[in-house]
């Protein structure tokens, strides 16, 4: 015989949450309204079912109030293990069971209906497919860059870095640098490893071999962001490696998928919460008088077509939307860990405020993996109906091991305080000194990241354009494939593709060239006519042998105005503000010809790019500032 | 032509909003499980009818989302399109 707990049939609130308790606790105990099972059991008062629930044991003894669910629920040493712990919890359970009616509609307004115990099953196979197309999308976009960036003849080589950096840290290489291309960095390997992470994304979303994929997916990743340098260390390649890291420990298990889909959800928290607080924190006048969307969509790296038609909107409404922005980044994560109703609709704003950034923003994967992410929001029973598996894909809930128990806990312990380290790191405070030190000595491999975009909303958009010339006297313009340049070009579409030297070209405006070594590269490599890095531009004016000189020269960008689009089909206007980088050329008598010719200072850089600080000789090509912000 | 839509999309979304209120506020009362004691039977049948009417108000609500989708897009084109043919 078994334990029966003996409700009230006729208060809605108790239907509600008994339903839910029977789902825990299954056959280990029975469930009777009062009014059928009462008259069973002469020994309780009529009145005490109508005040609290019973709990009738094998024995025929009793227990009543929140000692009843403690018991039901299996948590008796809980409320046995302090007398203090009793009295509060008993206090509680009185004053809900005299204001049911107000918990009844509470109840209803944050879960609904119906209460179920959370299930992630479904909610783990969706993510690991969208996990698998985003690394799949990744990958492909890196294979057709790999060799103009990082390959032999590109602008930042891997092997040039790796030799750097190697000699400087010896055998703290490994760990300081966790990467495959210490081994080998040529450009077959390099192309070769973005294709395996292609098939291997593709055995991934198949469902074959899961754990293997996941671990090898996350392993060549991390080998390209650090062999990448500057050009792979944006957020979202840090937030991929975060992500494809804890993927690595799905598990069918219930204590597996949930300690996973509670560290995802803990992800989303800083994610969001962490691009609205930097927003504030970084004092920026233009978020804190809400004028930011006013410069965001012509200002932003790669705008997409509708943000030349969302920066007419009036300037009311871009107010309205930066107070929007703000309201939905610092007040929707809190909802994440909100009952189930309201974690859903917050899930709902944040989704919405993705979808929006994505139709006027080229960012890449960023905004897939922040879905991805804010996936398990939802549960099973939220996702059911809407989502279609295959017969084979397995949505069984295991029964959880000891061994998945530990492995729940060890993640939880490290990921939790790490976490929480980097929202202290964005709030200027610290942690204790064992959580900066393990903070510390995993953060090559990005497994807990900081976030935060557009800290600083930019109010110009400086352009680089970039120019070559065989005569010093006609100078014709490289064209990119997706940042501004001709001006009667539309903003083109790029994402979920990383366009990564046009990305480069934009956080390089912010500077000049001596803060950005890689550009003087560029420039070499344009002069030496590097077929890689020329694969990377959309317009070559010197298809037949490489120029003589090149320069760049920084260009003021706006959007045009109706008017100017209307008159001339322009989609931007500008005005030269600038040199960015001098007419260099490679080291050949003729160059020293046009430096006079120029009339240049006697330091000028003409036939001189060996002088510059070059970035396969240097110092480490660190970015000068942070990706994104 | 543009006034006409703005107004139209707000009277339209205002009714949405307040169909979607008013749906919320009747399904508090949906129960997918009673216990009846005998004579309370008419409780079964006070739900049915709840039930009905939160059909007839989602099929309501899905086609005032639908055209006030409609009359945004349509909002949007002729801005676009105003300002576009302006001379």
């Amino acid at each position: 015989m078994q334990p029966l707990l003996i409700y009230d049939g006729r208060c809605g609130f108790c239907r509600i949450w008994i339903d839910y308790w029977q789902r825990l606790t299954g056959d280990r105990i029975e469930y009777a309204p009062s009014q059928e099972a009462g008259p069973r059991f002469p020994q309780i008062p009529e009145a005490a079912f109508r005040q609290a629930v019973q709990l009738v044991r094998p024995d025929g003894s009793y227990v009543s109030g929140a000692r009843a669910v403690f018991e039901t629920l299996g948590w008796q040493r809980v409320y046995e293990s302090a007398s203090w712990i009793a009295g509060p919890i008993e206090a509680a359970y009185g004053w809900v069971a005299r204001h049911r009616n107000f918990a009844y509609w509470l109840t209803r307004l944050t879960f609904g209906k119906r209460i179920e115990p959370a299930r992630f099953a479904l909610t783990q196979w969706l993510f690991l497919r969208v996990l698998a197309a985003i690394y799949m999308v990744a990958f492909a976009s890196l294979a057709v860059q790999a060799t103009g960036l990082l390959g032999q003849h590109g602008i930042s080589p891997a092997h040039d870095f790796f030799d750097r950096v190697g000699g400087s840290l010896g055998w703290m290489r490994y760990w300081a640098v966790p990467s495959l291309f210490w081994w080998n960095s040529t450009d077959m390997v390099l192309t070769g490893a973005c294709w395996a992470g292609v098939v291997l994304s593709a055995v991934l979303f198949a469902g074959y071999l899961e754990r293997l994929a996941l671990v090898l997916l996350y392993v060549l990743y991390l080998s390209f962001t650090l062999a990448g340098q500057e050009f792979l260390s944006f957020q979202w390649d840090a937030l991929l490696l975060e992500t494809g890291f804890l993927a690595i420990f799905f598990g069918h298990s219930g204590v597996m998928q949930k300690t996973i889909a509670w560290l995802y959800r803990w992800l989303a928290f800083r994610l969001y919460f962490l691009s609205g607080f930097v927003k504030l924190s970084s004092g920026d006048p233009n978020w804190r008088g809400l004028s930011a969307l006013d410069f965001h969509y012509y200002t932003q790296p790669l705008p997409t077509i509708l943000a030349w038609y969302a920066d007419k909107l009036p300037r009311w409404f871009q107010h309205a939307s930066t107070f929007t922005v703000l309201a939905i980044e610092l007040g929707a994560p809190f909802l994440i860990f909100a009952p189930r109703r309201i974690r859903l609709f917050g899930a709902g704003l944040l989704l919405g405020l993705e979808a929006l950034i994505f139709a006027t923003g080229n960012y890449t994967f960023f905004n897939l993996l922040a879905v991805a992410i804010t996936l398990f929001l939802f549960d099973d029973q939220a996702l059911r109906g809407l989502v279609w598996t295959p017969r084979r894909a397995n949505l069984e809930c295991a029964p959880s091991t000891r061994i998945a128990r530990l492995v729940a806990a060890a993640l939880t312990i490290v990921i939790l305080p790490l976490g929480l380290s980097r929202i202290f790191e964005n709030a200027g405070m610290r942690l204790p000194e064992p959580i900066e030190a393990v903070a510390r000595y995993t953060s090559p491999f990005q497994i807990v990241n900081s976030y935060g975009l557009f800290a600083v909303m930019t109010t110009d958009r400086l352009e680089i354009i970039v120019e070559g010339s065989n005569d010093g006297q006609q100078w014709l313009a490289y064209e990119f494939p997706y940042k501004p340049g001709d001006v009667n070009r539309a903003p083109r579409w790029a994402a979920p593709h990383q366009p990564r030297l046009d990305w480069q070209m934009w956080f390089a405006a912010l500077g000049d060239y001596r803060t950005n070594p890689w550009f003087v590269a560029f420039a070499e490599r344009l002069l030496e006519g590097s077929p890689d890095v020329l694969a990377l531009l959309d317009k070559n004016p010197f298809p037949d042998h490489p120029p003589r000189y090149v320069r760049a020269t920084t260009w003021d960008y706006h959007f045009s105005t109706w008017e100017e689009h209307r008159q001339t089909g322009a989609w931007w206007h500008r005005e030269i503000r600038g040199t960015y980088l001098p007419p260099v050329g490679l080291r050949t008598t003729a160059n020293r010809h046009v430096g006079q010719v120029f009339n240049l200072r006697a330091d000028f850089p003409i036939g001189a790019v060996a002088r510059f600080p070059n970035p396969r000789a240097g110092d480490n090509p660190a970015p000068q500032n942070a990706r994104g912000d | 032509m543009f006034n006409v839509l703005t107004v139209s999309w707000g009277s339209v979304t205002v009714i949405l909003v307040g169909l979607l209120i008013y749906r919320a506020l009747i399904g508090m009362r949906e129960e997918d499980q009673l216990f009846l004691a005998t004579g309370e039977e008419h409780q079964a049948a006070k739900q049915q009818v709840l039930q009905a009417r939160i059909h007839s108000v989602n099929k309501f609500a899905v086609w005032l989302g639908v055209l006030s989708g409609v009359l945004l897009i349509g909002m949007a084109s002729l801005w676009v399109y105003e300002n576009m043919a302006q001379r």
